[in-house]
């Protein structure tokens, strides 16, 4: 599926303030929950920034030790 | 050992299968709390009741899935004493959904026509239909656009766009898999 890129960019966006312990206000919550109700592409793009994320905490956390 | 699973060669021990799941947890976690180290404390007091609850644990299902049944659990307790469940982001079809991506993420690696399988069920019934009037029954577009209703231009034209997504799609899943 090709998604316009500011579809994709928008979830970015949104995921990075989730990931980022960011309290999400009401409309964005909202969008970015709608936008995983879309397609589970974008799902899947979600999740791939989350398992980066992780991996870069985690990295971060052991360099910190 | 109580949290060693029973039988012969499938004889996992708790630790072997939590290990490479946990990032995935903790990802998971993440996803849906955002704060790393109230993560970090989700993560271990899920890791503790997997290890209880161990014998209960089928191997027919993803070892991951099982686990991140149990986060959400745990995520939803988190988020309601400190006040913040009113503030969850996903519904509980989207946490369904977000599960089920993390598992295939995680999913063993398989060969193109098992991922060709998988790629057809995730078409939309509508694709669906159209992709089993063409290679299931083997009818042409004209018998298609009769069938249907549709005109041939669109039966070709919805045709092209299956096979297309049905290539991204088998292509997306080789190359995860291709990811050590």
């Amino acid at each position: 599926m090709n998604y316009q890129t500011s579809v994709v960019d928008e979830l970015s966006e949104l995921m990075s303030a989730q990931l980022s312990g960011k309290e999400l206000a009401e409309p964005d919550a909202r969008r970015l929950s709608d936008l995983l109700s879309e397609d589970p592409e974008l799902v899947r793009l979600a999740v791939e920034m989350a398992v980066a994320h992780e991996a870069c905490q985690r990295a971060l956390a052991k360099l910190a030790i | 050992m109580l949290d060693e699973m029973s039988d012969g060669p499938n004889a996992y021990t708790f630790e072997e299968l939590w290990e490479p799941a946990a990032p995935r947890v903790r990802a998971y976690v993440l996803m849906s709390i955002g704060s790393y180290h109230d993560a970090e404390d989700i993560v271990q007091e899920t890791a503790l009741a997997m290890s209880k609850s161990m014998h209960n644990y089928d191997r027919e299902r993803p070892f991951l899935g099982w686990a991140l049944g149990f986060a959400r659990i745990r995520i939803l307790k988190h988020l309601k004493s400190s006040g913040r469940d009113r503030r969850m982001v996903f519904t509980t079809e989207n946490l369904d959904d977000i599960e089920a991506a993390f598992v295939e993420i995680d999913a063993p690696s398989e060969g193109p026509v098992e991922q060709l399988s998988y790629c057809v069920d995730k078409l939309s019934k509508r694709s669906r239909r159209l992709f089993d009037l063409r290679y299931t029954s083997g009818l042409s577009a004209p018998e298609i656009a009769a069938e249907t209703g549709m005109t041939i231009d669109s039966v070709y034209a919805r045709l092209s766009q299956i096979r297309s997504a049905l290539r991204k799609c088998i292509g997306r899943r080789m190359k995860t898999e291709d990811i050590p």
